[in-house]
């Protein structure tokens, strides 16, 4: 017999329970602080040709990594096929070549050793409001329409991409979080995420940081819906999916696209009291839309692996394996580009079965590289320990800057 | 907190004093000052973020030793504070990342007891034991909003990561401790 609570008594155990940790303080807290070395560390500074490069290699990546939707939560689409044997890591020797800036550009590069080193500290945070352009208006849900491109999940969790299109005859703007609403296949709601539940808010909402997606007639901007935990009646699809705009804006009822097979049954159950179903964070302004894209936009690189075991890996051995990325676009490519400009970016791996481990976070060792060429890989040592793990089939998930939804790969790999 | 508003003891007394060793004096002191009066909060943060004494301690002495690294680099010296939660965010975060299994326990009995608004064990023992089990980046998102009273913007800004992301980890944090509890026997209506 299961006993209730709400989710307002959960809130406050959560917040009793974090209230509660009491731990001593330090007998000598302020002892760090007479250890500090001699000076501050002067800040790293870029040569003005350099800094123009990677401030629109950043931005440029920002823009389609962030087309990229729920990398970080769930670890990316289909990977490419894996390499398997010593080829990647077999490769030619580094070779530099000045680009046209004079900036060495990276051609094909040697193995790049694994780095075991901390996750930088990103700089100071920078409060920013940003506040659409004067004279455009906001797109009501009349002049939008919302056409499914796909899904795909897990047991229990269902993601979708959605198009969002001006469909009007005039410009205007979508800013802020859209809230997220299932329907069955009688288009009656299913599940409401509009609402709060407890301490989470609900949606939709604008914040002072949101981008704005500036759409022109025919422009749009692509979101992610997620739908999690069914554990209610049967209901019939197929389901669709209804996008609440920010500042009143209205519903916004998705159809399916051509192609793509309707979702007819609902996502299974997870255990949990309640269903849930939520988008993937703010409008961003993407191809299609007016905001700044730069014409040499280049595209995240492509990631494969490499030097994996061919057989299965020894339970409790390090597996040791390659990841290469491969700049696809025609411009230069600065993987520093998915951190802060001037730092080599985080990568995450993690092993999974049904369910995850913990990830693994390091820097990659990218201090020594250049621009990497169109066309042209790097390949990096990796190092991914199984201890711990019990026997079996598991994927090795890979993603690059996650916190940026940065590219991501995985590979199936056998332990014991 | 004890009062750390003194002078950092300087490593060089024996050189001869230039312009250039006053700046660095006068940047010692100023560090030395906001960074003491953040030591407890921060503390108390890594803390809930660790769960461990010790690593609390640590990532505190390395947050705050990257942060003096950097401290030419922050501008507005009124933002130290959410400067230095960041650091030491990342620093545990990093330091979650990095462990296989959360090992947690930070509670004696007689303080859950104490601290329960609702008169049943089991129930602080299962979001105990659901917290503990949340990923990293849920984890962090959870004591940033639930501890920290932090509203979403903040977190994310604090993150560096967009609000919407935040509310991702949150949702996925508490779907988590749901089914967490549910396995205890206890079922959360909405």
């Amino acid at each position: 017999m299961s006993r209730r609570i709400t989710q307002t008594d959960l809130d406050a155990e959560i917040r009793s329970y974090l209230a509660g940790v009491r731990i001593p303080e330090p007998a000598s807290p302020g002892q760090v602080l007479h250890r500090l070395p001699e000076r501050a560390a002067a800040p790293r500074r870029w040569s003005p040709a350099i800094s123009a490069i990677v401030g629109s290699a950043a931005l440029a990546a920002v823009l389609i990594v962030m087309s990229l939707p729920f990398i970080g939560s769930r670890l990316g689409p289909a990977a490419p096929a894996a390499t398997s044997g010593p080829s990647a890591a077999a490769a030619t020797q580094s070779s530099e070549a000045p680009s046209a800036t004079g900036v060495p550009v990276v051609g094909p590069a040697g193995l790049i050793p694994w780095l075991d080193r901390p996750v930088a500290v990103p700089p100071e945070p920078t409060p920013i409001t940003i506040t659409p352009p004067p004279g455009l208006t906001a797109c009501a849900a009349a002049d939008l329409t919302a056409v499914m491109t796909g899904y795909g999940g897990a047991a229990g969790t269902m993601y979708t991409d959605v198009r969002v299109t001006n469909a009007s005859r005039g410009t205007c703007y979508l800013q802020g979080t859209p809230g997220a609403q299932v329907l069955d296949g009688k288009a009656r709601l299913v599940v409401d995420g509009t609402k709060a539940v407890g301490a989470v808010p609900g949606t939709p909402s604008v914040e002072g940081g949101d981008p704005v997606a500036v759409l022109p007639p025919g422009g749009s901007t692509d979101l992610s819906i997620g739908w999690v935990d069914w554990c209610g009646p049967a209901i019939a699809g197929p389901f669709s999916f209804a996008i609440v705009l920010p500042a009143e804006g209205g519903r916004l009822v998705s159809t399916w696209g051509p192609g793509v097979q309707p979702m007819a049954t609902p996502v299974a159950c997870m255990g949990g009291a309640s269903s849930e179903v939520f988008s993937n964070g703010p409008f961003q302004p993407q191809a299609g839309s007016v905001t700044p894209t730069p014409e040499a936009t280049p595209l995240p690189p492509q990631v494969t692996f490499g030097n994996l075991p061919t057989g299965s890996i020894p339970l409790g051995a390090t597996i040791h394996y390659t990841v290469t990325l491969t700049n696809v676009s025609g411009a230069p490519l600065d993987l520093r580009a998915f951190a802060d400009g001037s730092s080599c970016p985080t990568y995450e791996e993690l092993l999974a079965q049904a369910s995850p481990t913990t990830p693994l976070a390091f820097t990659l060792n990218c201090s020594s590289l250049g621009l990497i060429a169109p066309g042209a890989s790097v390949t990096f040592a990796m190092q991914m320990p199984t201890t711990g793990l019990r026997a079996g089939s598991y994927t090795l998930f890979w993603v690059l800057a996650p916190d940026r939804l940065g590219p991501s790969g995985k590979v199936s790999v056998t332990i014991g | 907190v004890p009062d750390l508003v003194t002078v950092i003891p300087d490593h060089n007394e024996a050189l001869t004093p230039t312009a250039e060793h006053a700046v660095d004096e006068d940047r010692r002191e100023v560090f030395g000052r906001l960074a003491g009066a953040e030591l407890g909060a921060s503390y108390q943060l890594a803390a809930r973020l660790l769960g461990d004494r010790g690593d609390a301690e640590d990532a505190v002495n390395e947050a705050v030793l990257r942060a003096w690294e950097s401290f030419d680099r922050l501008r507005d010296r009124a933002a130290f504070r959410p400067w230095l939660t960041r650091i030491v965010v990342n620093v545990c975060r990093n330091n979650l990342r990095h462990r296989r299994v959360l090992q947690i326990d930070p509670l004696g009995d007689d303080d859950r007891a104490a601290a329960a608004p609702i008169d049943d064990g089991s129930l602080r023992d299962g979001v105990a034991r659901a917290l503990d089990r949340l990923g990293p980046e849920q984890r962090v998102v959870v004591v940033l909003r639930y501890w920290n009273d932090l509203r979403v913007d903040d977190i994310a800004r604090l993150l560096g990561v967009p609000s919407g992301t935040v509310k991702w980890r949150l949702h996925t944090a508490n779907r988590r401790i749901k089914a967490e509890l549910s396995r205890s026997g206890w079922e959360v209506e909405r």
